[in-house]
């Protein structure tokens, strides 16, 4: 139960928030599926900087691999011949279902996880995340100039929108619990355990390279989860929806919350959809609930960026702390021993 | 012969801008082992700066934009990063990462996202032939001003206390500290070259280039990050080596590039420098062996 | 006379030092001795303002309020730390190292700084011959006087010594010794820490016995066999007793 209690409790909330708000307003589905993709891209991304420690800057490139694969497997076959007539010629001509075109765009994402991950997890830290970043611009580049159709370059269309909450509430817990799972693997925690000495940890035979590249593939095939989702939510979309402003939303989300704890990655999303939800109805003019304000275009993201270094000034470690849900104190049952820490005592 | 030479020239100049940027990059991180995304605004902003006083005297443009970037580098050490000073390098880089985004919301809601043109310095990129060679004025100009200020700041690290008290911190900033050498007057100085260095580096670009957005310093900054790491983080020289071999390598790429994959350029030069990591991760400067513990 | 009233040091939930007080008067030495990990770098660091946070108690020199500044400022107010390890610039030369402690005076001084710098090399000839090598060449107990140059050209009036013979032969030790003993005579406090037990208390005027972050045996001028009892006394057949 206690090893249970912190992904439970997590997929319980989501889960409550997710059935509960489209019933209070009909307007808020497409914000909670948002937020849902939102959690889906921050937990990918958890996944690899909460268990490796290295903050990478250029996860969204995953997702827009997921988003392009799966919108191209899905556009609408009688759309396909004018929508994109300029795909490879091994794409199918009829479309396929969602479910597996998500699949696929995340399976894609986990294989450009492997390509671009074994070069850089052999880098440190630093330049690892470094790296990272160029390949987003390397992937921007690419594309920016790629016309798969008549929208102009990287420009898609007619993708069709047809996401539910609970549809997207059953991938958002499925990036959950792979996450959680992944965490709790031993896989997981030597990964983690190298985090804070390299050096120590390879000298007790863990593989520090191969262990980050694992969690880079599991982080860019739920990532590209969230991709695919993204481009079922938007129905349309261009290279600038994964590029720096993206990066920046999806980092400042696990920032807030904590980048050590899965419950941080939940909380962040939660927080910061809120927030960014509130303020973007302002700026359009529209009420949130019962208040109305009058912000200038733009106001989200610098709220956001203020908000981040906020927290980055007065609690860096998040609103989580690095730490995981714990179980209240009546279901714990008798209380442990607090651990003992003092000097280390020479013996 | 002509064509290497003519590359050699191209690749020479742009490998110089790419060099000088990524100079001042490599000086923040050195000394404060901070990757500042900022830097790549900063030169964006110098870009803007020289749009909006492009009818000015050039030596007051100039002036206007290097001073533009330095005040708001001072800003950004005094109020985003002096706070954090002692916090984790991954709280750093995400404190750098917020200033950017930041700047280039700033801008964003200033110049909106349209492309601003101007014709500053329009002198420069007319054709100049030396012998059989043909390049520009800008070209030409920066690798002057690129070799001009890396024998300055190598004069001044050398030299000067300012610069012994530079490299002390670089190299144990704890230690710099017990002997007297005050953390706010190194970090304060590194900041005002580095964005010193950035707006020369944008001024020149805009120049060169003719054309702005927001996101103009992205691309810079991620070169100066890889030619750091690529060079070997912390080390200056290597940071500028690193500097001219991406400029050489974009030369190279994009001179045998077929026509039709020109656009893509950026992508095959992040990608050869991927290849090139994964055959020595540690960089040009480091060592082979291991890295001592 | 510096002034350490009750002073703490936490590293996270960790109590490295427990309400430590003494004192150490002009121109006395004291000791600090103890296993490791019993938080005597601790004390020094704290007292030097190297520790970040975690810190609390207050440390007075005469009277004014030291506890709390930042490094900088504390090397200001005349507080010197020799680091354990020595913590050498190995990427400048050894004039380098010393030209940077006496970085923050006005240049009108010239003439003072000129003659503090000959006599320091006066005392360490060692160093004048080796100025412009790369300090990161030079050997440990090379490095060590180095370090102990390097700190008094901050002009102290407390010099904090942390390990000084960390890592050196015993016949290189002497010479460290004896380079301290020079320095007593000149109204300067010091405060040892010293793992060589015996070594650190015959040369100390006064000592004290640190052991899991808190003082448990202190001695009075000359009468360093008490501590040296204690310390072995909890100790048995384990201590480092710097024969020499």
């Amino acid at each position: 139960m206690r090893a249970a209690w912190p992904i439970v409790s997590l997929l319980a909330l989501v889960s409550a928030i997710a059935l509960i708000l489209p019933g209070v307003s009909a307007g808020l589905s497409g914000a909670v599926v948002a937020a849902l993709i939102n959690l889906i891209l921050v937990v990918g991304l958890y996944v690899f900087v909460g268990n490796s420690g290295v903050l990478s800057f250029g996860h969204v490139t995953f997702m827009a691999v997921g988003a392009y694969v799966c919108a191209i497997l899905t556009i609408p076959t009688i759309a396909r011949a004018i929508m994109i007539p300029n795909v490879p010629s091994f794409v199918p001509k009829t479309a396929i279902a969602t479910i597996p075109a998500i699949l696929a765009g995340a399976l894609l994402a986990g294989v450009l996880g492997v390509i671009v991950g074994v070069p850089i997890v052999r880098l440190t830290g630093l330049s690892a995340g470094l790296a990272m970043f160029a390949v987003l611009l390397a992937a921007n580049v690419v594309f920016s100039n790629w016309s798969p159709g008549p929208g102009g370059a990287g420009i898609l269309t007619r993708v069709p929108t047809d996401l539910t909450v609970a549809g997207t509430l059953m991938w958002a817990l499925l990036a959950m619990i792979l996450a959680y799972l992944f965490q709790r693997s031993r896989w997981g925690l030597r990964l983690r355990g190298s985090r804070d000495d390299e050096h120590a940890a390879r000298s007790l035979g863990v593989n520090v390279t191969a262990q980050r590249l694992q969690a880079m593939v599991l982080s860019a095939f739920i990532t590209g989860i969230g991709g695919a989702l993204y481009g079922h939510y938007v129905g349309s979309f261009g290279p600038d929806a994964f590029y720096i402003p993206t990066t920046f939303l999806v980092l400042a989300m696990l920032v807030v919350g904590g980048i050590d704890s899965l419950a941080g990655a939940v909380v962040g999303t939660l927080v910061i959809s809120v927030i960014s939800y509130a303020l973007n109805q302002w700026t359009n003019d529209l009420p949130v609930g019962p208040i109305t304000l009058k912000l200038p275009a733009g106001s989200s993201q610098l709220v956001v960026a203020l908000l981040m270094l906020g927290i980055l000034i007065v609690r860096p470690a998040g609103l989580m702390r690095g730490r995981e849900t714990a179980l209240p104190r009546l279901l714990a049952g008798a209380p442990r021993s607090k651990t003992r820490s003092g000097p280390v005592r020479a013996r | 012969m002509t064509q290497v030479l003519q590359d050699t020239i191209d690749a020479a100049s742009l490998g110089s801008l790419y060099a000088l940027f990524a100079l001042g990059v490599a000086l923040i991180f050195g000394v404060g082992r901070i990757a500042n995304f900022a830097n790549g605004d900063l030169l964006t902003i110098a870009g803007y700066l020289v749009v909006v006083c492009a009818t000015l005297p050039w030596p007051v443009v100039i002036l206007v934009a290097c001073a533009g970037p330095v005040v708001l580098g001072l800003a950004m050490e005094r109020f985003a990063f002096r706070p954090v000073r002692i916090a984790s390098p991954t709280t750093l880089l995400i404190v750098s990462f917020a200033v950017s985004a930041l700047l280039q919301n700033g801008l964003l809601l200033t110049a909106t996202d349209q492309p601003k043109t101007t014709s500053f310095g329009s002198s420069l990129v007319q054709p100049v032939h030396l012998g059989s060679v043909t390049t520009t004025g800008i070209d030409l100009l920066d690798i002057g001003v690129t070799v001009v200020v890396a024998v300055v700041l190598t004069l001044v690290l050398k030299r000067s206390l300012i610069g012994l008290k530079l490299r002390a911190a670089a190299e144990d900033f704890l230690m710099s500290r017990l002997l007297g050498v005050r953390a706010n007057t190194v970090m304060a100085t590194v900041f005002a070259i580095s964005a010193a260095l950035a707006g020369l580096a944008g001024i020149m670009l805009t120049i060169k280039i003719g054309t702005l957005t927001p996101t103009f310093g992205v691309q810079p900054v991620t070169v100066a990050f890889v030619a750091a790491v690529i060079g070997g983080l912390g080390s200056l020289l290597g940071a500028a080596l690193g500097g001219f071999l991406v400029g050489a390598l974009t030369v190279v790429i994009q001179s045998v590039l077929p026509q039709g994959l020109g656009p893509y350029r950026d992508a095959f030069v992040f990608g050869a420098v991927i290849v090139l990591l994964l055959v020595r991760p540690q960089g040009l400067m480091a060592p082979a062996t291991g890295e001592r513990i | 006379m510096l002034t350490v009233t009750g002073l703490s040091v936490r590293y996270g939930p960790i109590k490295a030092v427990r309400d430590v007080t003494f004192t150490c008067g002009t121109g006395e030495t004291i000791a600090i001795v103890g296993p490791n990990g019993a938080g005597k770098s601790s004390i020094l660091n704290a007292i030097a303002g190297a520790l970040r946070s975690g810190v609390s108690g207050e440390v007075r020199l005469e009277s004014q309020r030291v506890s709390g500044l930042t490094p900088e400022r504390t090397v200001k107010a005349g507080i010197a730390l020799v680091p354990e390890g020595r913590r050498i610039l190995s990427s400048l030369t050894v004039s380098e190292n010393l030209r940077l402690a006496m970085g923050n005076r006005s240049r009108h001084d010239r003439a003072g700084s000129r003659r503090d710098l000959d006599e320091m090399l006066s005392r360490f000839p060692v160093l004048a011959r080796l100025a412009a090598r790369h300090a990161g060449t030079l050997s440990g107990g090379e490095q060590q006087q180095l370090a102990i140059a390097r700190a008094m050209l901050s002009r102290p009036r407390v010099l904090l010594l942390d390990e000084p013979s960390l890592g050196l032969a015993p016949v290189v030790v002497n010479e460290v010794f004896n380079a301290l003993s020079q320095l007593r005579a000149r109204e300067i406090s010091i405060v040892l820490v010293e793992q060589m037990a015996l070594r650190a208390i015959a040369f100390a005027d006064r000592g004290f016995l640190l052991r899991h972050g808190q003082i448990e045996a202190t001695t009075g001028v000359g009468d360093g066999e008490q501590l040296i009892a204690a310390y072995f006394n909890a100790e048995v057949g384990q201590a480092d007793v710097g024969t020499s």
